[in-house]
């Protein structure tokens, strides 16, 4: 669920905020303040800083509280770093910098508060008893709230009025739920799924019978069973997350099998960088559960499949939580015996568990998401997928889906189904206004509202605003971009409302990388000209075409904050991403581009003294000062007649970025830094060992 | 345990016990709250108790209720104290403080098993007050407060929290309980004003001299949670009897791995970190069991198909439902109101093959069983047909006591 990566986070941040480590561990360090445009000191203000030398931890970044009046200090590795500035109801802001060793630089923020969405946060008072950690949000036909508590509980609110019962306690961490009744909910709780009863109507539950409890668990405290939804057929679907795995002794008391080791062995060096492991049986996988009782392992390759949602099609979606082969968090459809990318659960195949995988392979078996959600601006773990069947009353989005975060966001998904798969934009909907953190899962209430269940339990501070929160539209058309839909050139959109003219849209492409690092960087992102935008005559369509649309990338548009609406508003949430599979003719491999020219031809010749540093913090370990390489490693001398420069600078920058298998007698294989060193970081490198270690000019 | 007290306690232990005999209560404190809480505890408790206010009644009491403190004392009421304190018979605390115990400062550490405080929270009102399994909460949903309280820290190893308050991300112990051979101990931190004439208060009051007196809690009944007990597997159940014992049972290895003698499972270890521990248990076991499917059909040697099918929550107790080779089995548990004896009935729906069972050689506990053949460790049901059978675990002697 909310992954492991928040404690690391939080241990991380702990230690950035402690004085510098001994000198010994490179380190520097940036602090400033944070505070609103107009100087004023802001509440619960975060700054989260990301970057390669990060990512290669299990968390790819360090948050960290704004303090008293409004500061921060981070201490982090030398390197070329993300830092973001944000606070509830404010924008999110970013700079870039580069820190070396011992440096400290200062980097102020000023932040511009929000436009407020039309859009209610209130927050439902619990009764003294329950324990806010609410984990499960489902409504009865006759509109009573049903929540489960991590605590193993079912509390009940009466449809007509704020009186909460508790209908069930002892259960081991409830994580969702489907209510039947008043009188009838089936949980999804660690061990199983189980339908509980009240059967002498006194509103509290006397029988708990077990639907189904064919998956392994094993005690870690972080492997959730998440769920729980019903199709319309009525088929239960629930998943398994992955154990954090430290080493096999951990596991004394596990149900089913175990199978401690990786499917696909780490190679690179150092700890393995994601430590999720599907050690017990189905860990990573989906189920169904039939209304016959039958348990099928249903979809596979997940890591942390926090949300599960039923579209009202019937169709099965699942939200995937950012680590190894998951570069950033993912909103897929899913069907029976699909694969989502992570490896681990294939151990537990009929028939592929034999089998030896190239990542080649992994790629093609692969079902892609139907939706990436880039880091930061979409959040970080999602939780639970909706669907708008308000008829209207949350606003102008009828169809399209929502999902909380564990921070504090609710994103907006729009799909459309293109040449027989799903796929489709993410936008920004909500944040500030009193919305907490730990929105893991949500309903839409018979009042048309939706429902968010808060849980956060030690990943990050809460002050104890855990619970239930009810976002209700005021009523008030947002200003917004309503959707993006895959057109032949480009992008068709279209707004809630009227726009004065055509926005500037700057649109960017990029995609992830599916790899055993813990989450992928962008890769290959290049901005892609439009060459024709269009409003239409009533403002409310925009025709944007690109000079090229290719598959397999996510493209980002994001439109000028100057654009207004008719009644001179500005969009409340003007970016938006697409994740292209697939073209309208069904293509899903990239073509011929010109763009590939033009982004290669964006990066700058090596410049051999910011190579020197990229070395000396990267590479130097192994490679040693003089390039002539460490014999306990393996590593090659370069200053070789024949060695390793002998080759051609697209071998190398290859090498370099995709790794390679150790050369006997070497062992360790080099590592691939395409996830952790930008491309220009790379050609930097290279133009650094040219210059200091080449024995003889490379061949043409 | 000295000789002297153990006589005193038994003397007593059997007068409370009599049939029909009145619990006798001294309320010792601070004139006017006692007044009231005489009020309350006799409105509460009469005809089963006897209530007297003041610090001679406490010569004759089974258990006293101390409102913060006895207060400012002579050294022969010093004595008298003492001697209640160290005979075996329980007290009830409400809202202690080091003012009303002045005279006897080393009250908090032998007697109370935790340090005061200064104000929680800066006396700000509990966001949530949770309520722990146990039978003093019987009858009470929620408990409420906005009295202040303060914090007490360093609570004895052998302190069951069961009352807890929240502010924000801070916890206070509310309520806690002790069982030593110097009798059992309830603390109540919430005990001001308002908060007497809370019915949940009051209720909770009743009930708590009724633990501490070894008295039933009349509509107790067995607290069922499903957690990570230690050695066993996720999942398994913790279930308290209000008099004890405890029963760890584990539905993946399908039979019951420990059973304590003890009335009570601290939960807060799973739930109060991120990472969680096992649950605790207060109490030592006397009985443990470790056979890989001790239940089977056909034959013992043969392992069958076995699904854990849920559970039922009953008065008594509850009752588990186990398919074993598609046979169902349900298995009740109910528990003597000393605790003593765990009594384990199976109902069995007919079946093709006979039922086997592996009863494991218990060097603390005594085994009994009805309508099965024995056979050393082996017992089997022959029949096929639709029946009943029974285990009794008998705890031979009472386990060694907290200190």
């Amino acid at each position: 669920m909310i992954a492991a990566r928040f404690f690391t986070t939080f241990l991380i941040a702990l230690a950035g905020a402690a004085k510098l480590p001994a000198a010994s561990a490179p380190v520097g360090r940036v602090s400033g303040a944070v505070r609103a445009a107009d100087g004023a000191e802001i509440a619960g203000a975060q700054v989260r800083i990301e970057g390669p030398t990060l990512a290669r931890l299990e968390n790819s970044n360090i948050i960290q509280k704004v303090r008293p009046p409004g500061r921060y200090q981070l201490n982090v590795p030398p390197g070329s770093y993300e830092l973001w500035a944000t606070a509830p109801d404010f924008e999110d802001t970013k700079v870039t910098l580069t820190l070396a060793d011992g440096e400290t630089l200062t980097r102020d923020f000023a932040l511009q508060p929000l436009a407020r969405p039309p859009y209610r946060v209130e927050t439902l008072a619990l009764p003294r008893a329950m324990v806010g950690e609410v984990s499960g949000v489902a409504f009865t036909p006759r509109g009573t709230l049903a929540v489960t508590t991590r605590r193993g509980e079912v509390w009940m609110r009466a449809a007509d009025g704020p009186r909460w019962w508790r209908f069930a306690a002892g259960l081991y961490e409830g994580f969702g739920l489907v209510a039947e009744s008043e009188s009838s909910v089936v949980v999804i709780q660690r061990p199983e799924f189980t339908r509980l009863r009240d059967t002498d109507g006194d509103g509290v539950a006397d029988r708990f019978d077990t639907l189904a409890d064919g998956w392994g668990i094993t005690g870690s405290y972080h492997e959730f069973t998440y769920g729980l939804v019903r199709d319309g057929r009525g088929n239960f679907y629930a998943a398994s997350g992955m154990a954090q795995f430290r080493n096999a002794g951990d596991f004394r008391w596990v149900r089913g099998p175990l199978k401690p080791d990786q499917f696909m062995p780490w190679t690179g060096s150092g700890p393995v960088p994601d430590g999720h492991r599907s050690v017990a049986q189905y860990q990573g996988w989906a189920f169904q559960v039939t209304p016959a009782g039958q348990q099928i392992p249903f979809a596979f390759g997940f890591r942390q499949p926090l949300g599960l949602g039923v579209s009202p099609d019937d169709e099965l979606f699942i939200s995937d939580c950012p680590g190894a082969w998951v570069p950033t968090a993912t909103f897929t459809h899913v069907e029976r015996d699909t694969f989502h990318g992570h490896p681990d659960g294939l151990k537990w195949h009929p028939e592929l568990k034999d089998k030896k995988f190239t990542p080649a392979e992994l790629t093609a078996l692969r079902r892609p998401p139907s939706v990436y959600l880039p880091r930061g601006t979409l959040g970080t773990s999602p939780g639970q997928p909706v669907w708008d069947t308000t008829g209207g009353k949350f606003g102008p989005f009828a169809g399209q889906v929502f999902m909380g975060d564990v921070s504090s966001l609710i994103v907006r998904i729009d799909l459309e189904k293109v040449a027989g798969a799903w796929q489709g934009t993410v936008f920004p909907f909500l944040r500030g206004q009193g919305l907490r953190i730990g929105g893991m899962h949500n309903a839409f209430g018979p009042d048309g509202a939706l429902y968010l269940g808060q849980t956060v339990r030690g990943w990050m501070s809460t002050e104890g605003n855990e619970g239930v929160q009810r976002i209700a539209w005021t009523g008030e058309t947002p200003a917004e971009l309503h959707t993006v839909r895959l057109a032949e050139r480009g992008f068709a959109l279209r707004f809630t409302t009227a726009m004065q003219a055509a926005p500037e849209v700057a649109v960017r492409r990029f995609r992830y990388l599916h790899h055993p690092l813990d989450g992928s960087l962008r890769t290959e992102e290049v901005a892609v000209p439009v060459t024709r935008a269009a409003l239409s005559a009533d403002g409310r369509a925009l025709s944007l075409e690109l000079l090229e649309t290719q598959p397999g990338y996510v493209y980002e548009l994001a439109l000028a904050k100057s654009a207004r609406t008719r009644d001179g508003r500005a969009l409340l949430n003007p970016i938006a991403f697409y994740t292209l599979n697939r073209t309208l003719a069904g293509e899903t491999q990239p073509g011929p581009t010109q763009l590939k020219v033009a982004a290669a031809a964006a990066l700058q010749p090596g410049d051999v003294t910011r190579g020197a540093e990229v070395y000396r913090l990267n590479c130097l370990v192994c490679h040693q000062a003089d390039g002539k390489g460490a014999k306990q490693v393996g590593t090659p001398d370069y200053t070789l007649a024949g060695g390793p420069l002998t080759k051609s600078d697209a071998e190398l920058l290859a090498v370099i970025t995709d790794g390679k298998a150790p050369t006997p007698p070497g062992v360790v294989p080099m590592p691939p830094w395409g996830n952790v060193l930008p491309a220009q970081s790379i050609r930097d490198v290279l133009a650094y060992l040219r210059a200091t270690f080449q024995p003889a000019p490379p061949p043409r | 345990m000295p000789l002297r007290r153990l006589l005193l306690f038994l003397a007593v232990a059997h007068r409370a016990l009599a049939a029909g005999e009145p619990l006798q209560v001294a309320v010792v404190g601070r004139a006017e709250p006692v007044t009231a809480l005489r009020a309350v505890l006799t409105a509460e408790l009469s005809p089963e108790a006897g209530v007297t206010a003041g610090l001679t009644a406490l010569r004759t009491a089974h258990v006293a209720v101390f409102h913060g403190g006895p207060g400012k004392l002579h050294d022969s009421e010093v004595a008298i104290v003492r001697e209640f304190l160290s005979a075996g018979r329980g007290s009830v605390v409400l809202g202690a403080t080091p003012g009303d115990w002045s005279a006897m400062p080393e009250f908090f550490q032998s007697q109370l098993g935790a340090e005061p405080g200064g104000r929680f929270a800066g006396g700000a009102p509990m966001r949530t007050i949770s309520l722990y399994p146990h039978p003093i909460h019987t009858g009470v949903a929620e408990f409420d407060t906005a009295q202040p309280v303060h914090r007490f820290t360093n609570l004895a190893e052998d302190a069951q929290l069961i009352m807890e308050g929240t502010v924000g991300e801070e916890t206070a112990p509310l309520a806690w309980v002790r069982r030593r051979d110097a009798g059992r101990l309830v603390h109540i931190v919430p005990a001001e004003g308002a908060t007497l004439a809370n019915p949940a208060f009051r209720r909770v009051l009743a009930n708590a001299v009724r633990w501490a007196g070894a008295r039933p809690v009349p509509g107790a009944v067995a607290a069922v949670q499903r957690t990570f007990m230690p050695e066993s597997h996720p999942g398994s159940f913790a279930i308290t009897f209000p008099g004890g014992p405890g029963v760890c049972l584990d539905p993946v290895r399908g039979g019951i791995n420990f059973v304590w003698d003890g009335d009570f499972v601290d939960l807060r270890p799973r739930w109060l970190t991120k990472q969680g521990a096992p649950a605790r248990i207060f109490g030592e076991p006397f009985y443990r069991e470790g056979a890989w499917r001790p239940l089977r059909a056909g034959a013992p040697g043969r392992e069958s198909d076995f699904q854990f099918r849920g559970y039922a929550l009953t008065p008594a107790g509850p009752e588990f439902h186990w398919q074993i080779d598609g046979r169902d089995v349900f298995e009740a548990l109910s528990a003597s109101a000393d605790g003593a004896v765990l009594t384990r009935r199976f109902r069995v729906a007919a079946g093709a093959a006979p039922l086997w069972l592996r009863l494991e050689p218990q060097p603390a506990a005594e085994i009994a069983v009805r309508g099965l053949e024995r056979d050393g460790e082996l017992a089997s049901f022959p029949s096929t047909a639709a029946g009943e059978f029974t285990i009794e675990i008998r705890r031979k002697h009472r386990a060694p006591s907290q200190p």
